[in-house]
């Protein structure tokens, strides 16, 4: 390996950071001997040399000795985010350091490596029951310096029995393995593989020049790969091969980095064209909403525009009114369900905006973001969904949100229709951002819209993980699914005939809407407990039941009855996703510290996904033939009076 | 002829003048009467369109040689059309695979079109062959072009001629692309559109539509016997399943009983008592033919799911009936099979058959893309109709006493200079007037009938309020008397003015269609048009145009009136000379066959008590309307 080769192979800027980081080494070299630093930390030996005060970022919250947090700079980060930025960090690296001492009677040559790997969202590397590598490990998130032909640096080291200094410096990017998969036209794409939140181990790697010999390619060079598949060095070096090399040391440091997304909501709103159809209309772009390049470079989210199947026309009510402020009742809702002629009934769709920014509002003050469903008129009836799309893929994270969106049931408990969703959806983009493959019966269905008959293909690039909350019961346990409507009449000389109650298993959770907990697993057949109907999944001595229609059922659902009062009758309320290689856990609370699980799913009941994905806050209206046994039908509740306002305090993502 | 007769002959001929005179007038300046009455409401059991059979095409799941991810409407894919491809998506159906066939009166296909360049002057086309494969009707429509790189939403109906509605006969409908031009089709729905007759009683009410057993009485079930005094979910009542026995209650209907068109679905639910773990109770809906060959069957158990020892818990279940396998005289049973054979108690076992009468009426004429686009305009007297809100005024307690059987004339019967309308209200208890007092905000009573044996005042007269040198009078035609008197009031009490041979026809049956005029939102002549027939149907009309559908608005809970079972509604004056109010007397009724005129029984229902309420129309709503015009 020779690093003053490689070193013209790198661009301006990596040469720069090479060079200094071999300046630096040298220097330590020739100069900075420490004599007492074995005094202040454990010293790893081997019978050639010692290392001892391994710090991997040790010019980042210099105070913390073991865990540190940083949060990733959202400014200008189109291209990938990049831990530390220069915002950060005056020269956007982490500095690292290590002490040195050579054990052997003459100077040697001695090559050293820095890993850092995400530890919050991997699977761990070693398998007890193959004793191998765990075929799933090569997914996980782990890079070195970003030019991944730099394999190991070389330190000259003097027999002088002195500890001295090495200082060097790198960061952590997307794409670390720098793989083709996420190149386009010979760009590293490396948003596409994004850094994952959470915590961040570092492992400094030692080895004299002859076991340098025997550290393969593929663990030097971690854009290399071993029979067709990356081979992690976290593997290699502590359960691998890599572990029987006596003169080698690697060491993972105590210090974790907590990495942490929290974007600044009032940085305004991009909006994507691609998102609207045809000539937009930008009568409502303003400094904090529209296209322009600071928007471009910097808002974290844009207007989502929900997908419309023009197909699910509805004939809706000709009323309009303000269901959670007029107090409409259910006698309204049944009297307005018998009492008009079809020829009386508005045909709609459900809709979306029309106008960018018209419905979303980010407040820089504030650093919120407000959506509304926007009021109808006569004439301009409308049912319009609106919502917020994050703009930053990750893969895997704790999404917690805090919200203040609608109500959904009024003093009467009757639904205004909406469905308030948080929600994760593939960032798209095809084969780059494909989950991994199923193998088994065919694989997953190839689209999401499909029917059941849909063909099945090895791999899909969908995923969506949803909180969908609306007013629909459970569908488990099924002995009580679908709840039994009474048919209504039409005889207005008889309330009876047409003021038909509504069934006891409704009516006894009047004031609960349903948190609906969905993967889209695509109906992959490989987990081991792939099931369908009702079946019981248990956590934390929490069991739930997971529902799936059929076997070509592209979700897999578990449902939860809550208070609306308590979730959006409040100021604000707290909606997480956990989203993790193995499973996925939902949780709602008042206050971070007070969440509670009211889904959970792994990856023995479904298909996890691990692609790069979006997170999505909507308030939208549903067709409700989507929602078997939901007690209110979408096309006998009214069109709104007022705009339906809510609120976006935070996001977090860890 | 003698002088009598010739003396009422010369009467009736001037009274029948003055009534033409008045019938024309009223005419003239009631347009609405003329032109602005809606289309009368269907008859109850009357001749209605449903739709047999439905199929829809969104071509997401097709693989033939016109299916195209190039273009599409919803999803992903489309039918394609072009030189190489003729024939699109078609339709094959044997005549007798669609329900009721017999009455099969049409082919309606809906469709949404997309056309690159120009018109391809293509055809939907509907054929008809006999068992042996001749065709013996063919047709073909044009497919509407009106732009291209639109998708635009068309729709086709072919007439059906009875003739060739034969068990054998295969109907096939398709678009040919004649021309062999490039455009696209998507989300194709084709419905068999059949007339029925529509039985209120058989099908939209809950009377046949919803059942509930709960064994108190066990008419109309089979195989009920075991139902007796026992652990009971409601009443004392329960049917028991004990000692291995297999079969519990049944009910049998054929499709011909269950109403016009056959239900899609068949929902059920049980309370089940098992004394035992592990029941297997098994709800169960069968279609059984003339043939007594079971062509359908589905359970649903209470196996391996949670119903334990000694509790009562429900189970549910919805069967999806595929009707097209079924004829009107089949049998369609729903019962109870104790599998298991444990010892299981069953009751209030609830049936719900198909998923509701659709609602009346023809399809809208609303363009959804007008609306889209923002370019919608109301057709005049056309649904939809704006909602004009009127507001409830506070009017104190004093007339609670009147129900809506009551006689009630609104007029200035004070004669004050201010036109402020009294209310007059005969009952048969209490025969009053009242004067609404604006600044209590109350009616409040100024005359009080203190002989109950005076028969001018007496429910079963008739009153009319008239207007003549601007007194205001009101004239009394007693029942099978010959004399009317009209009657003046003085500020204290009624004083007879003057007494004539009655004229008033004998009472002919009531309209559902009562027309009050006033100046309710502007001083323009308004008419309020209340048609009973369905419905509370209340419309504010002016100028031959209806402005809108009238509602209402600051009333408590649910007493909207219009959910009342019988309302009477009163307008005048009564808070302002230039405003006209709407007094609405309303109540529910118990008589088993209520029509809407009079109730023998009124019940006070605690969700929706009897009560009478003023309503005026907000200055809001006045400025929409003016807005309006």
């Amino acid at each position: 390996m020779n690093i003053f080769h490689n070193i013209y192979n790198l661009r301006k800027s990596e040469k720069s950071v090479v060079k200094t980081a071999v300046f630096i080494a040298a220097s330590c070299v020739l100069i900075s001997c420490n004599q007492n630093s074995d005094s202040v930390s454990e010293t790893l030996t081997c019978s050639e040399f010692s290392i001892q005060n391994f710090s991997p970022i040790s010019n980042w919250q210099k105070d913390s000795l073991t865990q540190k947090t940083i949060f990733l700079d959202y400014n200008n980060a189109n291209s990938g985010f990049v831990i530390p930025s220069v915002k950060d960090v005056a020269n956007g690296l982490f500095s690292f350091e290590f002490e040195i001492k050579n054990n052997s009677p003459s100077t040697q040559n001695l090559y050293y490596k820095i890993y850092y790997q995400n530890e919050t969202y991997k699977f761990e590397e070693f398998d007890s029951l193959t004793k191998a590598e765990n075929v799933f490990a090569e997914e996980n998130f782990y890079g070195s310096w970003e030019n991944t032909s730099t394999g190991f640096k070389t330190i000259v080291v003097n027999a002088d029995n002195r500890f001295h200094k090495i200082e060097d410096a790198f960061r952590i990017v997307g794409n670390p393995r720098n793989e083709e998969r996420y190149f386009h036209e010979g760009e590293n794409n490396r948003w596409k593989r994004n850094p994952r939140m959470g915590n961040y181990s570092f492992m400094l790697v030692i080895a004299t020049e002859n076991d340098l010999k025997n550290i393969p390619a593929h663990i030097q060079n971690i854009n290399q790969k071993n029979k067709e598949h990356f081979t992690g060095p976290y593997f290699f070096y502590n359960h691998g091969e890599g572990k029987n090399l006596k003169q080698t040391i690697s060491t993972v440091s105590q210090i974790r980095l907590k990495v942490v997304a929290q974007p600044n909501l009032g940085a305004g709103v991009y909006i994507d064209d691609a998102r609207f159809n045809g000539e937009i209309d930008k009568s409502h772009f303003c400094a904090t909403c529209g296209q322009d390049s600071n928007l471009y470079k910097n808002a974290p989210v844009q207007q989502f525009i929900n997908y419309v199947d023009v197909s699910t026309k509805m004939d809706n009510i000709p009323v309009i009114a303000d269901i959670l402020k007029d107090n409409y009742s259910k006698m309204d809702y049944n009297w307005n369900r018998a009492f008009y002629t079809k020829d009386e009934l508005i045909p709609t769709i459900l809709q979306t905006s029309r106008q960018p920014c018209a419905t979303v509002f980010s407040d820089p003050k504030e650093k919120k973001i407000s959506i509304k469903n926007p009021k109808t008129e006569f004439g301009e009836w409308k049912k319009e969904s609106v919502g917020i799309i994050t703009r930053h893929g990750f893969t895997y994270g704790k999404y917690r949100v805090k919200v203040k969106l609608t109500e959904l049931l009024n003093k009467n408990n009757v639904w205004n229709g909406l469905t308030n969703a948080i929600w994760l959806i593939t960032q798209g983009g095809g084969e780059w951002n494909n989950r991994r493959n199923c193998n088994k019966d065919g694989g997953y269905m190839a689209t999401y819209w499909g029917g059941p008959n849909d063909k099945r293909v090895p791999s899909v690039d969908y995923s969506e993980i949803d909180f969908e909350i609306l007013k629909t019961p459970p569908y488990c346990p099924d002995n009580v699914f679908p709840p039994v409507f009474k048919n209504p009449g039409d005889n207005n000389k008889s309330i009876g005939s047409w003021n038909i109650p509504l069934p006891e298993e409704i009516t006894n959770n009047d004031g609960a809407i349903t948190v609906a907990c969905t993967n889209w697993d695509m109906a992959c057949h490989e987990p081991k407990n792939f099931g369908v109907g009702c079946n019981p999944i248990t956590y934390k001595n929490q069991t739930f039941e997971t529902h799936r229609w059929d076997h070509n059922y592209r979700a897999l659902t578990e449902k939860k009855e809550e208070s609306d009062d308590e979730l959006f009758g409040g100021e604000y309320f707290y909606f997480e996703i956990d989203w993790r290689p193995t499973e996925i856990i939902w949780r709602i609370g008042a206050e971070p510290n007070k969440m509670r699980v009211v889904g959970y799913m792994n990856d023995k009941v479904t298909s996890i996904p691990n692609n790069q994905m979006l997170l999505i806050i909507t308030q939208e209206y549903h067709n409700t033939k989507w929602w078997p046994g939901a007690p209110y039908s979408q096309d006998n509740l009214p069109f709104p009076l007022n705009d339906i306002p809510g609120e976006i305090y935070d996001l977090t993502i860890e | 002829m003698n002088i009598q007769k010739k003396r009422i002959f010369i009467y009736f001929i001037f009274i029948s003048f003055g009534v033409l005179l008045a019938f024309l007038f009223l005419r003239k300046n009631n347009p609405a009467l003329n032109n602005a009455t809606t289309p009368p409401i269907e008859k109850k059991d009357s001749i209605i369109e449903v739709s047999l059979l439905s199929e829809f095409f969104d071509l997401e799941n097709n693989n033939e040689n016109f299916v195209s991810n190039e273009k599409a409407l919803s999803g992903k894919n489309s039918c394609r059309l072009s030189s190489s491809v003729e024939y699109g998506i078609s339709s094959n159906k044997l005549v007798e695979t669609i329900p009721s066939f017999k009455s099969l009166k049409s082919i309606s296909i809906k469709f949404h079109s997309l056309f690159e360049k120009d018109d391809p002057d293509a055809l939907y086309v509907l054929a008809i062959d006999n068992s042996k494969g001749e065709n013996v009707f063919w047709d073909g429509k044009s497919i509407p072009f009106s732009k291209t790189n639109e998708w635009q939403e068309s729709k086709i109906t072919f007439q059906v001629s009875p003739d060739f509605l034969i068990p054998g006969n295969r109907i096939t409908i398709y678009p040919w692309n004649r021309n062999k031009k490039i455009f696209y089709l998507d989300d194709i729905s084709i419905d068999f559109v059949g007339t029925e007759v529509y039985k209120e009683k058989a099908i939209s009410t809950s009377e046949n539509s919803n059942l509930l057993l709960d064994f108190e009485t066990i008419a109309g079930f089979s195989a009920a016997d075991n139902a007796k005094e026992t652990t009971a979910h409601s009443g004392k009542r329960a049917c028991e399943l004990f000692g291995g026995k297999e079969y519990g209650p049944t009910l049998n209907k054929t499709f011909l009983e269950l109403g016009a068109a056959f239900p899609k679905t068949v929902s059920m639910s049980m309370w089940i008592y098992p004394l035992s773990d592990n029941p297997n109770t098994v709800l169960v809906t069968s279609v059984v033919n003339s043939k007594n060959e079971t062509v359908f069957w589905e359970g649903k158990s209470t196996e391996n799911k949670a119903f334990s020892k000694n509790t009562w818990s429900k189970i549910n279940a919805l069967f999806k009936l595929p009707v097209e396998k079924f004829n009107p005289e089949d049998v369609l049973g729903v019962s109870v099979w104790n599998k298991g054979k444990t010892d299981v108690i069953v009751d209030d076992i609830e049936v719900v058959y198909g998923e509701g009468a659709p609602r009346r009426g023809e399809e809208s004429k609303v363009d959804p893309v007008s609306i889209y686009e923002k370019r919608f305009v109301s057709e005049k007297n056309k649904p939809p109709f704006k909602t004009i809100w009127m507001e409830k005024q506070e009017i104190g307690k004093e007339l609670t006493t009147f129900s809506s059987n009551d006689f009630f004339v609104a007029a200035n019967f004070n004669n004050d200079v201010n036109n402020i309308d009294e209310l007059l209200c005969i009952s048969k208890n209490k025969q009053a007037m009242y004067a609404y007092d604006e600044s209590l905000k109350t009616f409040k009573k100024i005359w009080e009938n203190i002989n109950p044996t005076d028969q001018l005042w007496n429910m079963e007269n008739t009153y009319l309020a008239s207007s003549n040198n601007g007194k205001t009078s009101i004239t009394i035609q007693q029942q099978n008397k010959a004399l009317n008197y009209t009657l003046i009031f003085n500020g204290e009490k009624w004083t007879r003015e003057k007494e004539q041979r009655a004229t008033l026809a004998s009472s002919s049956q009531a309209s559902p269609i009562s027309l009050y005029s006033g100046n309710f939102t502007s001083d323009k002549n308004q008419t309020l048009k209340h048609d009973k027939s369905w419905r509370f149907d209340l419309k504010l009309i002016e100028n031959d145009v209806i402005l809108g559908n009238v509602d209402f608005k600051g009333y408590q809970n649910d007493y909207n009136p219009k959910y009342y079972e019988f309302v009477k509604l009163v307008p005048g004056n009564f808070i302002s000379k230039n405003k006209t109010s709407l007094l609405v007397i309303m109540c529910n009724c118990t008589d088993p066959n209520f029509v809407g005129d009079h109730c023998k029984q009124i019940e006070d229902l605690p969700f929706l008590p009897n009560s009478v309420q003023l309503y005026n129309f907000s200055p809001q709503i006045t400025q929409i309307i003016t807005d309006k015009n």
